[in-house]
């Protein structure tokens, strides 16, 4: 949670906290190792890349990317997924039936192979990469929000509210929405982790963010030809990535036990 | 009256230890069930009827609860002091077995019924190999009046009907000849016309093993039906206990009285039944006194004062009541 | 006067299968009638599977039926407009059988018996709270109960709130479904006197779903005894209860365990299980479990036969008089 925090915190007011230009060039402090290393600087704490860029002002830039990329995609792909799924559920019969072959398509479509597609149409950019995530995620939130509405639809207190004379809305919102925000909300987190490393290897394979803007994909693609001369270039954003990555999932874990009633008794 | 005692509870006290306190479920009870008998257990919800019958079994829920005192007598060994793998060994499932309220979660849907019931068998070495566990299945499923057990072994719970699957539940439980068998509302999920299926079978085992049974339920048409004997819980106590034609005829606390009057009956047409006021206790903090006081109309100071003594009104007729009487509640 | 009719009622389900084939039907309700008159309690009593609880969500506009008809007053259901069905939810409304279900435990009391009012009106606050402590007032509940949640009741003071709701609208006729069945013992008689109260006071009319047939003799005027989707006897209570004329009824009503320890139900009265929905006996679906059964029974579907003015039953066996 702290770590999930301070990367958050690095998104909102990285210009402020990072102690170089991210962008900076810098010839001459090209390769410097981190400061641990026998030839680092206090100065280039996490050492510099092939142009002398700061890797840790680097990583704080491609923080806002990543985590900005990951949230756009995961509130619209949880807001689509998620209304589909509670049509698909609720309805049933026809409705439900095509809802979930095109899911089944859609998850039978390869993620990369799509991103390819649409980055070839739109140019690869930022909202590519939004595009591509929702595209790619929506589905997970339409089937299991779809099975839990299966199971909330047959609750007593929903009849009952039909029984009154409330509209379908009614029932949307009072009685089904409520009871799946928590499900919405673990599955949001847990897909965190999962979305900033598929941002990643979009922006690695040179689908996605392009410089100069910064991503964390972005530096494992710059730092691969220099891999053997300068390790930490490739080496500690990828540890960025799995320290956001691991974090997510824990609170998503956290949370999950949290919600779930049969684990708070006793 | 040559028969034995087979099973005798004493002063058993059961605890569950819960985030919101010492929910004392079982605080004080004593019962004995004799070879051959059936006593019911009868109480609502919350009773601790359910706790008793798994102090018995030990199969208390392993974070909260704990058998705090008393001790369990089955065959002159106390289980209560038992360690949990000789109690597992030689006792649980062996001589002391149990059938649940609901056949569906006591039978495991990915495994056979031969599967199942043999289980007790192998687990406790009871027949060596396929051919005799598998004799030793059709054996038991016989008794339990399943029609055609060779062919019906290698069937999944799921193609039995909910009856036939209580049979299995209770054939699993008889496997090893028990001496003792506690059935937890063993027909309140059936059917009315099952319902007099199983109270025959159990009527049957009885007579052919000399099996004690201990039958937990809130229908006192069931226990009417099949019991000997019966005690009545409330709030973690028997209130009552007798003979069960005492028990219909000449009840003498106000709750069984109560419990007898506030559920219709056939044939007996009443403009309004005897609704007992009010709820059950907290069994976390419950009433120094009688425990039924504040739902009882013949409640008098003393009651809200001491809890009230046992006192034996006939031989074997027992109740713990202040001022016992007959049905003065009506 | 009849409230509510039911004619020739059929709702068949589908099992299993593909979008465009269905690997069975069952025939939860197939082909029943009976008329509810006002201010009585009508009882469908019957085993699990009988389609009693089909019926009453049919009635309930719950699900649709396959074939046949629901009147209220006269009118047919399948004919009501939107405006229609509003109406007839203000005149109907339902008390379920497990108060652990069916109240919302993320509402307040307040909000789950104001539910149906706001459904049909914008009344004024002041208004609403008023009809919401008078309707807690009616069912034994204190006004403070309104700003609790469920979980902070019991189950017989959740069944009050579940009651609270449902009189909330002034309707006239309340569907019971097992009302009492998932209660304590030493609360269901509470709750059975309640429900006499109110029916009373308010003039109501009761369709009650119930299998415990000691609740039924005690609380219905009228009965009717359903088996495998079919109504097999239908009469007044005490008529009913007292000279059973179809073998199912004799059957069940000879089963139930009595709180009498020299009462001894007779094994023989009914043999084996129901059969499966999905594939019922021919002619009488009781025919193979029954003691009497003729050849014919095998053959042919039974036709009413009238037996009183107001008794009925469905068996060979029987002649109409």
């Amino acid at each position: 949670m702290v770590i999930l925090a301070l990367v958050v915190i690095a998104a909102a007011f990285g210009e402020n906290v990072a102690p170089h230009d991210p962008n900076g060039l810098n010839l001459a402090a090209a390769f410097r190792p981190p400061v641990w290393e026998p030839k680092g600087e206090w100065a280039y704490l996490l050492g510099t890349d092939n142009l002398g860029r700061d890797i840790l002002s680097r990583i704080i830039a491609g923080a806002r990317v990543s985590l900005v990329s990951a949230l756009y995609a995961i509130v619209f792909a949880g807001a689509i997924g998620g209304l589909i799924g509670m049509i698909s559920g609720y309805f049933g019969g026809v409705v439900d039936a095509i809802i979930m072959r095109l899911v089944d398509i859609q998850m039978s479509i390869p993620a990369l192979a799509l991103a390819l597609v649409i980055a070839a149409v739109f140019g690869a950019d930022f909202d590519t990469v939004v595009i591509v995530i929702i595209v790619t995620y929506w589905t997970w939130y339409a089937r299991i929000v779809r099975g839990e509405i299966l199971s909330l639809k047959e609750r007593d207190y929903v009849a009952l509210a039909k029984v009154a004379g409330c509209g379908t809305a009614t029932i949307f919102f009072r009685h089904l929405l409520p009871n799946i925000m928590n499900t919405l909300l673990v599955l949001a987190t847990l897909q965190v982790g999962q979305v900033i490393i598929f941002e990643a290897s979009l922006s690695f394979l040179g689908l996605g963010i392009q410089a100069p803007d910064v991503s964390w994909g972005l530096m494992l693609s710059d730092a691969r030809n220099y891999i053997t001369n300068a390790w930490w270039a490739i080496t500690m954003p990828g540890i960025a990535i799995m320290i956001t990555c691991l974090s997510a999932n824990m609170i998503g874990d956290w949370l999950r036990d949290t919600f779930d009633p049969k684990r708070r008794q006793l | 009256m040559s028969r034995q005692a087979l099973l005798r509870v004493e002063n058993l006290r059961t605890h569950l230890f819960l985030k919101r306190g010492v929910l004392k479920a079982v605080d004080g009870v004593s019962l004995h069930v004799d070879e051959g008998e059936t006593l019911g257990l009868v109480g609502e919800s919350g009773s601790g009827k359910s706790m008793t019958s798994l102090s018995i079994m030990r199969l208390l829920p392993k974070q909260s609860g704990r058998i705090v005192d008393g001790n369990v007598w089955l065959d002159g060994t106390d289980l209560t002091s038992l360690p949990e793998d000789e109690m597992a060994r030689d006792w649980r499932g062996r001589r002391v077995s149990m059938v649940s309220q609901d056949p569906m979660t006591s039978l495991n849907p990915v495994f056979t019924v031969g599967d199942q019931v043999g289980a007790p068998f192998r687990y406790h070495k009871l027949a060596q190999g396929a051919r005799a566990v598998r004799d030793a299945v059709v054996k038991v499923l016989s008794r339990v009046r399943i029609p055609s057990p060779e062919k019906r072994l290698d069937n999944y719970p799921h193609q039995f009907s909910g009856g036939m699957r209580q049979r299995v539940v209770s054939a699993m439980a008889i496997a090893c000849a028990p001496r003792l068998l506690i059935a937890d509302e063993p027909t309140s999920n059936l059917d009315v016309t099952i319902q007099v299926q199983m109270i025959e079978l159990f009527r049957e085992l009885q007579r052919d093993s000399g099996l004690g049974i201990i039958l937990i339920t809130h229908d006192l048409g069931v226990a009417a039906s099949i019991c000997d004997r019966i005690a009545v819980m409330y709030a973690g106590r028997i209130v009552e206990v007798g003979d069960v034609r005492t028990m219909y005829r000449a009840a003498a606390h106000p709750y069984t009285q109560a419990l007898l009057n506030s559920i219709p009956h056939l044939g007996q047409r009443k403009r309004r039944l005897y609704a007992i006021a009010g709820q059950p206790p907290s069994l976390i903090d419950p009433p120094v006194g009688c425990r039924f006081a504040p739902r009882c109309p013949r409640r008098t100071a003393k009651c809200d004062a001491d809890y009230p003594p046992q006192v034996e009104l006939a031989p074997g007729h027992v109740t713990a009541c202040w001022h016992p009487g007959p049905g003065a509640v009506a | 006067m009849r409230l509510l009719e039911v004619r020739d009622l059929k709702k068949y389900f589908r099992v299993g299968g593909g979008l465009l084939r269905a690997a069975g039907t069952v025939k939860a309700v197939d082909g029943v009638s009976f008329a509810v008159e006002e201010g009585e309690t009508f009882a469908l009593v019957g085993e699990s599977g009988c389609g009693k609880t089909t019926i009453a969500k049919l009635v309930l506009m719950l699900e649709r039926p396959t074939a046949g008809s629901i009147l209220f007053n006269g009118e047919d259901l399948a004919s009501l407009g939107s405006a229609g069905v509003k109406a007839y939810r203000r005149e109907v409304q339902t008390v379920f059988q497990d108060p652990y279900a069916s109240l919302n435990p993320r509402l307040r009391v307040r909000t789950i018996i104001a539910e149906p009012i706001l459904a049909h009106g914008r009344p004024e606050r002041a208004e609403l709270r008023q009809r919401v402590e008078e309707v807690l007032d009616v069912v034994g509940l204190p006004k403070t109960a309104a700003d609790l949640f469920p979980h902070e009741f019991s189950g017989g003071q959740r069944q009050r709130v579940a009651i609270a709701r449902a009189l909330a609208l002034n309707p006239r006729c309340i569907v019971l479904d097992e009302p009492i069945s998932a209660l304590d013992v030493s609360i269901r008689a509470q709750i059975l006197n309640l429900l006499a109260d109110i029916q009373e006071r308010f003039r109501l009319t009761y369709l009650i779903i119930a299998h415990d047939l000691a609740l039924v003799e005690h609380f219905s005027t009228r009965v009717g005894v359903m088996y495998l989707g079919n109504m097999v006897e239908a009469g007044p209570t005490s008529e009913v209860f007292a000279h059973p004329r179809h073998p199912y009824t004799q059957a069940l009503l000879a089963s139930v365990p009595r709180p009498d320890p020299d009462h001894r139900a007779p094994v023989d009265a009914i043999r084996g299980e129901i059969a499966s929905a999905m594939a019922p006996p021919s002619g009488c679906k009781f025919h193979p479990r029954c003691p009497h059964a003729r050849p014919v029974c095998n053959t042919e579907f039974p036709g009413w036969r009238d037996l009183g003015a107001t008794h009925s039953a469905a068996c060979h066996l029987l002649e109409s008089n």
